[in-house]
């Protein structure tokens, strides 16, 4: 596509989306009551249903892209809860994702025309979630006071006197939002070999974000697969997944990593290409699609990539794995993160590995398929709302009265905890590989609580 | 003007074009009137002021972009925007609202999760939008006396889960259940595949609170039923919302079955199916579900949910028996028999409450699996008595192949409650005229053969025009007079249910409407 | 012509043999402003209307309109007698559920008076069974509802508001029923319980119980505290405090299984056998149990849990009560000859949530409710119908 078509001044967004997608949906309205936004508000608009039709309209001429529209489709999770629900196969996510970038194209495009500089990226995308993010050694280094401040007590102290407060409201949130960061670990090395017989060779994918707040998780992941006869290859050159960048409509950055990324898992000796952070295995696992939507003109493709990617649960339910022998005593809460619910369907794997764990209680929870109110960045974007979904959930988790609360993402994972914290409990947010890993080693939970 | 045998057109783009059908003409002016409110009822910045200082205006919506979603429901050839959306969270909001509309002489519908396949969310003529989506508390759950207290808004299927684990369920079951409303299923009583044996809403309603047209705040039966009075209850389920706006329901729970077996029965041939059926429910047996669906959705279903239907079987039986755990065996194996009597190629039992739950998945959302088959699709309603329902299969198929469209079919066999689905590409106009024609004559075929227009999607205002082929001129006024005792000036969902239900200041709508006679 | 004869009181009897001729009874009753009524004149003589009120009976409108009994749904005209239709369902194996007290009611009356009995418990009322009705107004209108198919939602549901109104909206003239099958086995149990304790206890089970009972009657005998029996001529209140009456059925084998759960359930009780002079079985008690209006007998419908407790209050006061447990209605005997039975109940019910009503005094047509008044007027404007 090229760039007069892509920025075209009266852009009309929506108009690259093919339009048997918006026919697809026959407008019966059973993907409502699966919405985490609409189940809140109860407004139409703020509906899987009423934003297709908002874009639909949008793209038939019948509506102007207001304020208020645009409104109702950055309230969106993109959970695509909608999509589990919906009997007729509408691809929700394939909607809103490219029209979220048409508006941001479309918004830069205006302000352009209207002769002042694009205010887009905001300060706040350009150097946070831009510049900050996708970086795992950055991310290291902005996190290093924090963890510093955490262990001095420090941050309680700030929170205490209100000094946090003076922070911009979306700065604190996410210090609102870090984990108990504890001691640094190391980086993962390139290689870690297989324990026992060999039964597969796997990449393990790492992100950016993830590797910063979460070694300990990576580390986990890594014994876990060792222990079920994997060699471990971590390649240095990987990259972040492009998910915010994609999500918030900057194309170009998202290109280059899904090409970075495709190229550093180019061994053809890995069986899989491991993720363990939800949220990044569904990008990695669409990348195709977003290639075809983004680039459809470059010879991009990873196709290959992309099918060798899998969620460590879904793996290691396929490989069989080893028995745990580890007895970990807890009444277990397991939240589905959307990224795998939702996006790659995985459902029963995670919970098929926890009960396999001697002495771990299951409990179902209700409202199992709605979102957190994570979502990626969703929770510095959306905070209102955001917290509304969070303290949701966090009442129905704690009504089964769990010992630990367990979720494959890491962004449902500082949404939990911080949630958790603002609700008064103490129920430690925990991956499923950190317990596996645990009774693997016949470890005690104190090791991690 | 072949009345309104418009079914719930699946998408919704401009089906109005090149067409000569009334009908839809009559759905385009609908939809032009879409572009422009042209009510004659006034909505005066005094007006909205006081709906403000009721719901407060973050629960309000005005402004035509935000307005626009809510012009049509599950039914999407009739469109008409409201001119205000409000969302009460409480009986006394509803009661403020519905007075001040009162006042004002403002037309007003009801809406829950909109998904009517009959229109009847439709805001003829404009007005106020009452969304009961922020009422779904469920109040209070009493097993001893197998009641459940629960406000409109409620998600049909959400009072089943909060009864999970208890031994009782809510029975009525649509299959819309995941999304769609307790108010909503009051007002259109709903059914659904378990119906055969438990019955439909009004089987379960012990009681309704609701605000009159009037702004009343009244309440009819409880959770003792009602005394010696009229049964009001009875009369307000199915009502579609023109006696008021439902704001709580006393409903029974039903105790959980000891025990179910669940089979699939094959066959090589649509009459032996229907022979079937018709031994089943002649040999006594009332299953708790007799289901049929056809080659065409078997299809379709086997491709979206990989359950292993033959796909070279004409048609399969899903039959569930429940009850007793010592008398189960006995009944499946009757049913068995009888199936294998009539003809049936196999007939499988599912061994694990995993394929079963499939098995119903796949059913439930044999609807949703059709886009799998074509672009487009609108689906009936219509009923005959269960004898009837070989001949009109057949009549189904030769009405398929006279017109030149695809018909499949799944349905709730053990009712005789058909629902034909016409597949076709909505682009196409002139197909979309014959699937019109088509629906037409199934629709008048079922009156003719002594059954309904509708079993449980309700009239809305999609069916209107068939209401004097199924009733007398007779029945529709003394239906009027009823209507009157509750919402005497029509202002209560005008244009809905009855050929004449029309409000003060609707003029328009005749205007927009040649040859309908709704509205006055 | 409308047949018309004079009845033992003198009444004069209307008996029209067709729907076209109830409207030229009604034009005329317009007409001339007389009254109209469905009630019969029963043999004990209650219910006897006033010299100017003509009646109607439809005896002459007793036939099947249709039974395609594959459909299981039957169609009749109003005038039939109940106990004739039961007849022909039963050749075809088939039941209208609806327990009936009377062999001379006919199905207009047991529809308008929502007549129901022990078996609502297991089968629901005639709210559950009507499909489809023609009746005729106050201003001679003829008007259906519903229709011939057990499931439609065409137009308001005035089968649901003809249930129960008792002739005060209009008369019925056909009716559609929705069926059952009959039931291969039915098998009646009855259980004693000396202790309210022990019998709340058993129908708490009973509400949770792994059979599936079709009815769930008590009695509970009381004498007036004043007047203890000195002998012991009435050995059934002195003998059975507390009575439970359990009806099952289905295949022979699932009725021996579910007596066994019953046995279970009712533990604390003592099982009651037949000593072969009574006819322990379900129909026989659905029929002669005589649970149901009496003259002068209150209704109580109250909360299942807390039924023990009203009839527990009631005894003290005097009062014998029986009625379907399971449902939480009781029949209150009048056996003190005190008037002011009502008075009790209502004070008792006030406490424990329910409705009290009187067959004869609390007519539908006599609901104070505004909206129950508009209704009458709607139908009924120039008040032809006696209540
Ligand atoms: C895929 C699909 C499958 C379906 N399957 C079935 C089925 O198996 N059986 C069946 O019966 N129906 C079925 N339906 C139809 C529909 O789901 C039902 O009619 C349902 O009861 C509507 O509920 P709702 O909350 O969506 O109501 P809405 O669509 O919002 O409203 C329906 C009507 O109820 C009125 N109403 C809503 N709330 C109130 C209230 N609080 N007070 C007064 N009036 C109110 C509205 O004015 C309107 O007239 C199906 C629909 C779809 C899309
Ligand atoms: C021993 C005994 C036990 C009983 N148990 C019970 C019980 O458990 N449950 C119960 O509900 N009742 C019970 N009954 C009540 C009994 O069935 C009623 O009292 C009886 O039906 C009323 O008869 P009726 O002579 O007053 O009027 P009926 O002529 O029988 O009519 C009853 C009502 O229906 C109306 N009506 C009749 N025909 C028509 C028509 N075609 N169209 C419109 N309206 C019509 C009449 O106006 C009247 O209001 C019992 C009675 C007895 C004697
Ligand atoms: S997205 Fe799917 S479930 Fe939702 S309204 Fe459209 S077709 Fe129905
Ligand atoms: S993606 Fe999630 S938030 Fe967005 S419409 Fe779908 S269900 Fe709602």
């Amino acid at each position: 596509m090229s760039e007069s078509e892509s920025h075209p001044e009266t852009a009309a967004v929506g108009q690259s989306i093919p339009y048997e997608r918006f026919l697809d949906c026959v407008h019966c309205g059973l993907c409502t009551s699966a919405c985490p936004t609409y189940v809140e508000t109860g407004d139409e608009n703020d509906s899987p249903r009423g934003r297709i039709y908002l874009m639909r309209s949008v793209v038939d001429g019948r509506l102007d892209l207001t304020d208020k529209v645009q409104g109702h489709l950055d309230l969106c999770l993109d959970c695509r809860s909608c999509e589990t629900a919906c009997p007729s196969g509408v691809q929700y996510g394939r909607l809103i994702e490219p029209f979220r970038v048409d508006m941001h194209q479309q918004s830069a495009a205006d302000s352009t025309a209207a002769g002042t500089p694009p205010p887009k990226p905001d300060w706040f995308h350009r150097w946070i979630m831009y510049g900050l993010f996708p970086y795992r050694r950055r991310m290291a280094w902005a996190l290093a006071p924090a963890r510093w401040m955490q262990r001095l007590k420090l941050d309680r102290f700030a929170q205490a006197i209100g000094l946090s407060r003076l922070l911009p409201e979306r700065l604190r949130r996410m210090q609102e939002q870090l984990p108990s960061l504890g001691k640094s670990l190391p980086p993962l090395p390139d290689f870690l070999p297989a324990k026992g017989k060999r039964r597969a060779r796997v990449g393990l994918f790492i992100g950016c974000v993830a590797d910063a707040m979460f070694r300990r998780v990576h580390w986990a992941t890594a014994r876990v697969l060792q222990e079920n006869g994997c060699d471990v290859v971590i390649p240095r050159a990987q990259a972040c997944c492009g998910a915010i960048h994609y999500h918030s409509g900057a194309s170009e950055p998202a290109i280059e990593l899904i090409k970075q990324n495709s190229s550093a898992f180019n061994d053809d000796s890995l069986d899989a290409i491991i993720v363990n952070v939800a949220g990044c295995g569904a990008m990695l696992k669409d990348y195709s699609h977003i290639a075809e939507e983004i680039a459809a003109d470059s010879d991009l493709d990873p196709a290959k990539f992309v099918s060798r990617v899998k969620d460590v649960s879904e793996f290691l339910a396929e490989l069989e794995p080893r028995e745990p022998t580890g007895p970990i005593d807890a009444v277990v809460a397991y939240q589905d993160a959307c990224h795998l619910q939702h996006a790659q369907r995985i459902r029963e794997q995670p919970r098929q590995l926890l009960s396999m764990i001697p002495g771990i209680t299951l409990q179902p929870v209700a409202e199992a398929e709605l979102c957190c109110g994570a979502a990626g960045s969703y929770n510095l974007t959306q905070p209102d709302m955001a917290d509304r979904l969070g303290q949701r959930k966090v009442a129905e988790l704690i009504k089964v009265q769990p010992d630990i609360i367990v979720t494959g993402n890491a962004g449902c994972s500082l949404q939990l905890q911080a949630q958790l914290k603002k609700a008064g409990h103490t129920v430690p947010v925990l991956h499923p590989m950190e317990l596996l890993d645990l009774s693997y080693r016949n470890a005690p939970l104190t090791e991690l609580v | 003007m072949p009345g309104g045998a418009s079914g719930a057109l699946a998408g919704f783009s401009d089906l109005t074009a090149n067409t000569e059908s009334p009908l839809f003409r009559l759905a385009e002016s609908h939809m032009s009137s879409a572009e422009t409110v042209t009510t004659n009822c006034v909505i005066t910045a005094e007006f909205l002021k006081e709906l403000a200082a009721v719901v407060g205006p973050a629960r309000l919506l005005s402004s035509k972009d935000e307005l626009l979603v809510y012009e049509c429901d599950g039914y999407v050839v009739e469109k008409s925007v409201p001119d205000v959306v409000v969302f009460p969270e409480n009986a006394a909001e509803v009661v403020a609202i519905v007075t001040a509309c009162g006042k004002h002489r403002i037309p007003f519908v009801p809406r829950g999760a909109g998904t009517s396949l009959a229109g009847g969310c439709l805001p003829v003529g404009g007005g106020v939008m009452i969304a009961m989506t922020k009422m779904r508390q469920i109040v209070d759950i009493n097993l001893r006396d197998r009641y459940a207290v629960v406000e409109p808004g409620v998600v049909n299927v959400n009072l089943t889960r909060a009864l999970a684990g208890t031994g009782f369920h809510y029975a009525p079951d649509p299959s819309s259940q995941g999304a769609c409303t307790l108010g909503g299923n009051v007002a259109t009583n709903s059914g659904g595949p378990h119906t055969l044996k438990y019955g439909v809403t009004v089987n379960h309603v012990l009681g309704v609170e609701f605000v009159s047209p009037q702004g009343e705040l009244i309440q009819i039966g409880g959770p003792c039923g009602r005394g010696n009075g009229f049964d009001l209850p009875g009369l307000f389920v199915g009502s579609e919302g023109t006696f008021g706006v439902v704001t709580k329901i006393w409903v029974r729970i039903t105790r959980n079955p000891a025990a179910y077996r669940t089979m699939l029965a094959i066959f090589d041939s649509v009459d032996d199916t229907t022979q079937a059926i018709s031994n089943i429910i002649g040999a006594g047996i009332v299953p708790a579900a007799l289901e049929m669906m056809d080659k065409g959705i078997v299809a379709a279903l086997e491709q979206a949910f990989h359950f292993g239907f033959p796909l070279d079987a004409e048609a399969v039986l899903l039959i569930e028996v429940d009850g007793l755990e010592v008398a189960v065996d006995a009944e499946a194996e009757t049913i068995t028999r009888l199936c294998k009597d009539s003809g049936a190629r196999e007939v499988r039992l599912s061994q694990t409450e995993k394929e079963r739950a499939l098995l119903w998945k796949c059913r439930k959302q044999a609807f949703g699996a059709i886009g799998r088959l074509s672009p487009s699709y609108c689906t009936q309603d219509g009923v005959v008595p269960r004898t009837k329902v070989p001949e009109i299969l057949r009549f189904i198929a030769e009405v398929s192949k006279r017109h030149d469209i695809r018909i499949v079919n799944v349905f709730h066999a053990g009712d005789g409650n058909l629902h034909p689905i016409l597949l076709f590409d909505e682009r196409n106009a002139e197909q979309v005229k014959r699937v019109m024609l088509a629906s037409d004559e199934i629709l008048g075929k079922c009156i003719d053969l002594g059954g309904s227009v509708t079993g449980e999607h309700g009239i809305g205002v999609e069916k209107i025009s068939f209401m004097n082929r199924l009733f007398t001129d007779e029945d529709l006024t003394v239906m009027e007079d009823v209507r009157k005792a509750f919402n005497p000036d029509g202002r209560c969902s005008p244009g809905k249910l009855l050929p004449t239900a029309g409000a003060c200041g609707m003029e328009h709508i005749e205007k927009q409407h040649p040859g309908r006679k709704a509205a006055m | 012509m409308t047949n018309s004869s004079a009845n033992d009181s003198g009444q004069q009897l209307l008996m029209p043999a067709s729907t076209a001729e109830v409207v030229e009874l009604l034009r005329a009753a317009v007409g001339s402003g007389s009254r109209l009524s469905t009630n019969r004149v029963t043999a004990a003589g209650t219910n006897s209307a006033p010299d100017s009120v003509r009646r109607v009976d439809l005896q002459k409108m007793n036939e099947v309109v249709d039974y395609p009994a594959r459909d299981m749904t039957v169609t009749v005209q109003a005038g039939m007698a109940v106990s004739e239709l039961t007849k022909i369902l039963a050749e075809e194996n088939q039941q209208l559920p609806i327990d009936e007290f009377d062999p001379l009611l006919s199905v207009g009356a047991l529809v308008a008076g929502d007549i129901a009995g022990p078996r609502q418990y297991g089968y629901g009322t005639l709210r559950d069974y009507v499909i489809g009705i023609e009746a005729v107004d106050g201003q001679g209108r003829i008007f259906h509802a519903g229709g011939r198919v057990v499931k439609n939602v065409a137009g308001y549901d005035l089968c649901r508001l003809m249930v129960g109104s008792r002739g005060s909206l209009g008369i019925l003239t056909q009716l559609t029923f929705k069926l059952k099958p009959l039931p291969e086995q039915t098998t009646l149990r009855s259980f004693r319980f000396d202790d309210a304790a022990d019998f709340e206890s058993a129908l708490t089970k009973l509400n949770v119980s792994a059979a599936n009972p079709v009815l769930l009657d008590f009695n509970f005998a009381s004498s007036p505290p004043a007047q203890q029996p000195t002998d012991d001529s009435d050995c059934v209140q002195k003998d059975i405090p507390y009575a439970l009456h359990i009806g099952v059925e289905g295949a022979p084998e699932a009725c021996s299984w579910q007596i066994e759960q019953l046995r279970n359930d009712c533990a604390g009780g003592e099982e009651v056998t037949s000593d072969g002079s009574l006819d322990l079985s379900v129909d026989h008690h659905c029929r002669n149990a005589g649970y149901g209006w009496q003259d002068n007998e209150v209704r109580i419908r109250t909360f299942p849990s807390k039924l023990v407790a009203v009839a527990t209050e009631l005894g003290a006061r005097g009062y014998s009560t029986q009625g379907h447990a399971g449902n939480g209605i009781l029949f209150v005997q009048d056996r003190t000859g005190d008037t002011d039975v009502r008075t009790v109940c209502r004070d008792i019910v006030s406490r424990h949530g329910g409705t009290v009503s009187e067959w004869t005094v609390d007519h539908p047509a006599k609901n104070p409710d505004p909206l129950s008044a508009k209704l009458r007027s709607t139908f009924d404007p120039r008040s032809i119908f006696t209540a």
